[in-house]
């Protein structure tokens, strides 16, 4: 099979979607080789803190060691291969296999065998890097956020960001503290349909109108003045700004692209409640925290930068707004985990954690009035693709009307465009024929 | 205020097993009228989450939110449930907890397992229930419902069905 025979400038093969054969070589060529998304620093902010989760399907644990760095290991022991670490976070002085006994420091240097005697006329000894848990060839931080490579080899973190880590300051530099930290536990869901659809999906300005019609529908028919604990209130706002109509969207929401398959969608909401930047008292606390950290120039410059999600090609979709991310993990050809994390800004009124909670039950919980369309549709594509009748997915939509910009990336006719698929499968093909 | 013993169990069972037949029969208006003014639906993340608030939950509706997600459950365009699933439950294990006779308030915990057929897949979810009740003059009526399923901190499929 030739695989650039695939993607074409405005479509792409359905094989791309549903055959398992290139799901393996996509896990051998990008998930093993891109950097991926493990977690962030706050999961492991005292020594012994653990994270487990995995790259390319392979089980991993981020650690903190005692030296106060970061390390991801593969979560495997050096011995008869068992998985060490069965929990998803936790806390441990020392990691202990279950089968034997064998016990590694949270750097995965063996520490010590049990019964050593035996072990006389091999290479088993405490500290041998053959019988340690092994570590992930490459591991690099960017202002927290931890992401590790299986590939020896490549461009660097900072080279493979490029200018799309400016979505990861837009997302820090609104703490008045200068730090973030994940908290509120995890929203999972897995859904049916191949991996690349929930990164082109949010940042598809085209879909809201049709695939949230009934959450959007229900929500502008909400009667504001029902007000019981107050926690409906920014799920029924953010149900109603998808509905914003499509020229709202092509004349005030842009779409912006870079190497590596990463790209961004401008902001499409105008809900003073929902964006601190429309100065809406509400805000006052946490205007007036950021300002005494800041400074009022600085702040406004924070503040005015709107972005809805970032997708960081192939791992992660967040947004800063309210401070969301999701991970997302290929588990098969047509099945998909994606995992939603809440980020607390440090310093900030405890009120804008809580809004950022109500924003993830409402849009990545997985009884979401509005994911669970979401959802639908992924499976919908699915199973449509199972027909011979047209063996092409298109991405047409703005084709030949992107603007390359200083940066190196590429800024899109506007928030419409299907610029970002276009982009993916850029990168998608580079990756794929290496 | 003269003060009330606490109600028979047999009619607090007959509310729970109306309540699971409205929302078999996809009565879900009914249902609402169930709350109060200020009632609450919570299915937490995992069955131990302490508070709503600052930990995210597969469900927590006030009373504007649940209005709405009703309202979307009754929208003709709800993609998500086209087809519409079909459920069956079974409540049992109904036992009464801190009657309070001045305001009348009482919780109920009960043990809940549905099966829900959508499309081509059938579905068993299972857990305990927690009412916080109060009678009323004319009846019945739901302050809080607390939903713990047994896997809500699993990797779940996407859920319209209300538990």
């Amino acid at each position: 099979m030739d695989i650039s025979q695939l993607v074409q400038p405005e479509r792409v093969h359905r094989r791309i979607y549903n055959d398992p054969e290139i799901f393996e070589q996509e896990l051998d060529k990008i998930f093993s080789v891109a950097w991926i998304y493990v977690g962030h620093a706050s999961q492991v902010s005292k020594s012994g803190d653990f994270f487990c989760t995995n790259i390319a399907r392979q089980p991993v644990v981020m650690t903190r060691h005692d030296d106060g760095t970061i390390k991801v290991l593969f979560n495997r022991c050096g011995h008869r291969g068992a998985q060490v670490l069965s929990s998803e976070t936790g806390h441990a002085e020392t990691f202990r296999c279950c089968y034997h006994g064998w016990e590694y420091a949270t750097d995965g240097t063996l520490l010590a065998v049990p019964q050593p005697r035996g072990y006389e006329e091999s290479k088993v000894r405490p500290g041998d890097p053959d019988y340690g848990m092994a570590s992930v060839p490459r591991v690099a931080e960017y202002r927290g956020f931890v992401f590790a490579s299986l590939s020896h080899a490549g461009a660097s973190l900072q080279e493979y960001l490029g200018p799309i880590a400016s979505s990861i300051d837009d997302m820090v530099d609104r703490a008045p503290d200068g730090e973030i930290e994940v908290a509120g536990g995890i929203a999972r869901h897995l859904y049916h349909g191949n991996w690349k659809l929930v990164f082109e999906n949010l940042c598809d300005g085209l879909h809201p109108n049709c695939v949230h019609q009934s959450s959007i529908e229900a929500a502008q028919q909400q009667d504001d003045a029902v007000y019981s604990d107050g926690a409906g209130e920014i799920g029924v706002r953010q149900m109603r700004q998808n509905g914003a109509p499509w020229e709202f969207w092509e004349d005030q929401v842009g779409s912006w692209a870079y190497p590596f398959g990463h790209s961004y969608l401008g902001d499409y909401h105008d809900d003073a409640k929902l964006v601190a930047a429309r100065n809406d008292p509400s805000f006052d606390d946490y205007f007036k925290a950021m300002e005494v950290a800041k400074g009022k120039e600085r702040t406004q410059e924070i503040l005015g930068v709107t972005r809805w999600n970032t997708n960081i090609y192939p791992t992660i979709s967040f947004m800063s707004q309210f401070r969301q991310l999701r991970v997302i993990r290929p588990v098969s050809v047509d099945k998909t985990e994606v995992l939603g994390f809440c980020f607390r800004l440090k310093g900030a009124p405890e009120k804008m954690f809580h809004d950022t909670v109500r924003f993830a039950n409402i849009t990545n919980a997985v009884a979401s009035p509005v994911l669970t369309d979401d959802l639908e549709t992924y499976a919908r594509i699915r199973r449509g693709l199972t027909t011979d009748g047209n063996d092409w997915v298109a991405m047409a939509r703005g084709l030949g009307r992107d603007k390359e910009g200083a940066d190196g990336g590429w800024c899109a006719e506007n928030g419409l465009s299907e610029l970002h698929i276009r982009n993916m499968f850029a990168a998608w093909s580079g990756y794929m024929a290496a | 205020m003269a003060q009330q013993s606490e109600p028979e169990i047999r009619d607090i069972e007959r509310f729970l097993f109306d309540e699971a037949q409205m929302l078999d029969d996809r009565r879900f208006d009914d249902w609402l009228t169930l709350f109060t003014e200020n009632g609450w639906y919570w299915v937490p993340i995992t069955p131990d989450q302490d508070n709503p608030f600052d930990t995210v939950s597969i469900i927590y509706d006030d009373r504007k939110l649940l209005e709405t997600r009703v309202r979307r459950l009754n929208n003709v365009n709800i993609h998500a449930e086209s087809p519409p699933p079909r459920t069956s439950r079974i409540v049992s294990n109904v036992v009464m907890r801190d009657f309070d006779a001045t305001s009348l308030k009482i919780k109920v915990s009960s043990k809940f397992q549905l099966v829900e057929f959508r499309g081509d897949t059938q579905r068993l979810f299972a857990g305990s229930m927690l009412h916080t009740i109060k009678m009323d003059g004319t009846g019945i009526v739901i302050e809080g419902k607390r939903v713990n399923l047994v896997n809500a901190d699993g990797m779940l499929e996407g859920i319209t069905t209300l538990l």
